[in-house]
């Protein structure tokens, strides 16, 4: 079961990560960025994080993601004419590089240290992996500065943005 | 065939080398920002494939973190889009060039 | 008070830094007391230096005052040291003693020249140098004193150097100085070597014992000596500056150019008697050089028409006379005619000055003429100046230049004799030329005469007065003794056992004999001279005797002289005409003469020209296009390569993230295959 889940999912994030590259029109990217980040929260939960999958559905696909969409509204983009670069030198060596990091990772991932290859999931079994409190615990006690720092990073993040934007009176 | 730690990282490669490409070789500025999404997204994968791998929590919580800075930067980076839009009227990536010497 | 004399050249360095800090500020004045007053303190001191000298046994007197040690390196120790010596204080004396007359009569004659200050500051500058030059211990002094004076004349000579024939002068002096300094340097040099030291007691006392007479090195450091003594005092080859340096003022002339500058070369030669007389070689160019010059430089004199040109080729001719005695072996004798030449050649320049002056500065004789009457201290001052240089007794001339004759009649022979004796001659004939053409006859200038101000006359009379007396302190036959060369003999006894002569009469090369009066066995009729202390280290003359009486050869020069004075009365004044007809006879002659053998022109052609066109071809190819290409070239270079690396910055984002990708992929590669 979870097998057949595992490939629907995956298989729908890499075809709509395709799109959301692809696509002429900037609303249809942003709604195939819906569906890839949609796939990725039920990898996530097929993983056992059960709160991390929330966390994308709320945070990612629905705030995020409606904020590309007012943009792209409140610009009134159009469809594009040309959707690639058009400098044929930096199409190549791009082409060329994604070439490079996919081979790399995939060697890490699949052929590289043995210990990847491990079938075995230590979490497997355990309930209590993706679940809020044990997330939250971990969070509040050893992490706690450094989510407090994470709080400061988003109010930096608000005020700049109003900063930046704001039109001078 | 059970579904090992490598499927889910070569999903990950996967949606990682997509999401460079798109950065690379995006002409509009906001499709370059959701592919920037889309890498972050497959790092996020990766951590909690390894989370659950090895049975601890902190990969989760790496995830919280790196989902607060996508935020963030999302937010600056369109907010960024708006002022550029504002002067040149184009989210064409080539016509931002002020940076050039 | 010896060990106050390095106030001598110092009083002058005083009035140097006095006008160029205080000059400017107070006034014509002041920077004419402060420069004249500083030479005479200069003159007063070297008086008292000598009083306190001639109080010495004429045995001890040698003082050497050591002022500071200027450097020292490796085995080369280099003191500034002034030594005190008979010859020293001699020229001291000279150089002092005229060189204030010389600045008293500038303040007139320089008054309204507007580069009064610069001028005296010049002069003071030339003075100190002169006398450093004269009262060093070693050859570095020397060659210091050497250069300044060098220096100095190139300044002074170029004063009005606006004017391209005076900066062209200066120039041309300075360069020909320099390639006699070269020699001189080389010389120099090379005596350190040999020596390992370049104080003069140091190297004389070793030159003796060291090597024998007619020794290679030897001849070797004193033939390059000499060549810097050519270029400094204006003998063949290095003469050409001379006639050419008149461009300068009047007074500048008189002083550098008549008396003391040009004389350094006949100091430095007397100086290092001890090496001369080791070098027979060497002996025998300086005199055949000398005589040569003093014939050539006086046939050139002849036809000239520019009143300072023929002063100035006379002096190149007394020059020669005085290496000719050095030559022989005559050192005193040569410096004897040093100290009268500067007298009466100084006073002639001084007088040209104050003709020049009085006629506002018409310089050619054919212009001139009747200024008997009007400028009257001038007339008779030139009458004097041109008696003793004719060699006419009782003047000074007479003594110096007939003790010249005669050490050479009995060092050289009899042929060397009658080619000094033409000298003789040319010498008279040409100075009374210039005094009838100038002060005689009807008046060709239909010029304004303007009268001599004080400030010209005083120095024309003083230098009379020693033109005429000066030669008394060398005239053995009046007072039975010859004061001047007793006084000097210390300072030349110094050499070693010196040259056999070869026979003398053959080729022109005078052997370097030791000439002793005393030898010569003249009778004590009052005509011998009877110093005890012979020129030389008082070796027998192996030269050929001859057996001739001083007096006799006297009588004959002296009329040798009179001759010239008649034949000069003869062309100028009863028939004037006659050089006119003579000219057109030997037309060719008189051009090549007239041209000065053409050997400017030979200079221009054999030397500068190649120098320059080689300089030229180096500044295109060489520095034009190697040196400053290549740091032109490279700065393009970098330029090139900036305008490269440029394009990174194309300002499109995708580019910079590339570049970003690309260095992660780079760093992961690396941590992939470690």
């Amino acid at each position: 079961m979870t097998t057949i889940l595992f490939v629907l999912g995956s298989l729908t994030a890499i075809v709509s990560a395709m799109f959301v590259v692809t696509r002429r029109n900037p609303v249809h990217s942003v709604l195939s960025l819906i569906v890839c980040l949609l796939s990725v929260a039920l990898l996530f939960l097929l993983l056992g994080a059960q709160f991390i999958a929330a966390l994308q559905v709320i945070v990612y696909a629905g705030a995020i993601v409606v904020l590309f969409l007012f943009v792209v509204m409140l610009l009134n983009v159009r469809e594009e004419d040309r959707v690639f670069h058009s400098s044929v030198s930096q199409k190549l060596s791009a082409l060329a590089l994604v070439l490079v990091i996919l081979v790399e990772v995939l060697l890490v991932a699949v052929a590289g240290v043995a210990w990847l290859r491990k079938e075995e999931w230590l979490a497997t079994g355990r309930l209590s992996f993706g679940t809020v409190q044990s997330v939250g615990r971990e969070l509040f006690a050893r992490y706690l500065f450094q989510f407090e720092v994470a709080s400061v990073l988003l109010l930096v993040a608000i005020v700049g943005a109003v900063a930046l934007v704001k039109k001078k009176q | 065939m059970p579904v090992t730690v490598s499927h889910y990282m070569a999903v990950s490669a996967l949606l990682f080398a997509i999401g460079v490409a798109g950065v690379l070789l995006r002409r509009n500025i906001l499709v370059v920002l959701m592919s920037i999404e889309l890498m972050l997204n497959a790092a996020n994968l990766a951590f909690v494939t390894f989370a659950r791998m090895l049975g601890g929590v902190e990969g989760q919580v790496i995830v919280l973190f790196v989902m607060a800075v996508a935020a963030a930067e999302v937010a600056v980076g369109l907010a960024i889009v708006l002022i550029v839009f504002r002067t040149r009227e184009t989210t064409n990536v080539d016509e931002m060039n002020l940076m050039k010497w | 008070m010896l060990d106050y004399v390095w106030l001598v050249p110092a009083f002058p360095l005083a009035g140097v830094l006095t006008n160029v800090f205080l000059g400017g500020r107070l006034g014509k004045k002041f920077v004419s007391v402060v420069s004249c007053s500083s030479v005479a303190l200069a003159f007063v001191m070297s008086v008292a230096v000598f009083i306190e000298l001639l109080s010495l046994e004429p045995g001890l007197r040698h003082f050497e005052r050591h002022v500071f040690t200027w450097f020292l390196s490796g085995n080369l120790r280099v003191d500034a040291t002034l030594l005190v010596d008979p010859l020293s204080v001699l020229m001291m004396l000279v150089v002092s003693g005229v060189a204030f007359l010389i600045h008293v009569y500038s303040t007139g004659y320089m008054a309204e020249d507007p580069g009064y200050r610069r001028y005296f500051i010049y002069l003071n500058l030339f003075t100190f140098s002169m006398l450093t030059l004269v009262s060093g211990a070693n050859f570095l002094l020397l060659y210091i004193g050497w250069e300044a004076v060098g220096l100095c004349s190139y300044l002074l000579i170029g004063f009005w150097y606006e004017k391209k024939s005076a900066a062209n002068a200066g120039r041309k002096a300075f360069i020909v100085n320099r390639i006699g300094d070269f020699g001189f340097a080389l010389g120099i040099l090379l005596i350190f070597k040999t020596f390992g030291t370049l104080d003069f007691g140091a190297v004389f006392s070793q030159a003796g014992q060291l090597f024998p007479v007619g020794s290679g090195v030897i001849t070797g450091i004193t033939l390059l000596l000499f060549m810097g003594a050519t270029g400094k005092s204006a003998q063949i080859p290095l003469y050409t500056w001379l006639p050419d340096a008149m461009e300068g003022p009047t007074p500048v002339s008189a002083l550098i150019h008549a008396a003391t500058m040009v004389t350094a070369g006949v100091y430095m030669v007397a100086r290092c008697s001890a090496l001369f007389v080791l070098a027979p070689v060497s002996m025998g160019v300086v005199a055949a050089v000398g005589l040569a010059t003093a014939v050539y430089a006086a046939s050139i004199g002849l036809v000239q028409n520019d009143l300072k040109r023929v002063l100035a080729y006379s002096t190149i001719s007394q020059l020669g006379y005085m290496f000719l005695a050095c030559g022989v072996g005559a050192f005193a004798a040569g410096v004897f005619h040093l100290m009268t030449h500067a007298f009466f050649k100084a006073l002639l320049f001084l007088i040209a000055g104050a003709v020049i002056h009085a006629l506002s500065g018409e310089q050619d004789v054919r212009n001139m003429g009747g200024l008997r009457k009007e400028l009257p201290v001038s007339f008779w001052s030139f009458v004097v100046a041109s008696l003793a240089i004719a060699g006419i007794f009782p003047f000074s001339g007479f003594f110096s230049k007939d003790e010249i004759l005669w050490d050479t009649l009995q060092a050289g022979g009899p042929l060397l004799w009658a080619v000094g004796a033409v000298g003789v001659l040319l010498t008279s004939f040409y100075m009374f030329r210039l005094l009838f053409l100038v002060f005689y006859g009807r008046p060709r200038h239909g010029r304004q005469v303007h009268k001599s101000p004080l400030s010209i006359d005083i120095p024309l009379a003083s230098l009379a007065v020693l033109s005429t007396i000066g030669g008394l302190v060398g005239a053995p036959m009046l007072f039975g003794r010859h004061f001047f060369k007793e006084f000097l003999g210390p300072v030349f006894a110094g050499g070693g056992a010196h040259a056999t002569g070869a026979s003398p009469s053959v080729a022109g090369h005078a052997a370097a004999v030791g000439v002793s009066h005393a030898v010569a066995g003249h009778a004590p009729a009052g005509l011998g001279t009877t110093s005890s202390v012979p020129d030389l280290a008082g070796r027998a003359s192996h030269a050929a005797h001859i057996p001739v009486s001083e007096l006799g050869m006297a009588l004959v020069s002296v009329s040798i002289a009179v001759v010239g004075i008649a034949l000069a009365h003869r062309f100028y004044v009863t028939s004037p005409d006659l050089p006119q007809r003579l000219k057109e006879k030997f037309k060719r002659a008189y051009s090549v003469v007239f041209n000065k053998y053409y050997v400017d022109e030979a200079y221009n052609a054999i030397f500068v020209r190649p120098t320059v066109a080689l300089a030229a071809g180096l500044w295109r190819y060489l520095d034009a296009l190697v040196i400053d290409g290549a740091v032109n070239g490279s700065a393009s270079a970098v330029e090139m390569g900036s305008r490269a690396l440029r394009r990174l910055q194309s300002g499109h984002l995708q580019n910079y993230a590339l570049s970003v990708a690309l260095g992660a992929v780079a760093v992961l590669l690396f941590w992939l295959t470690r």
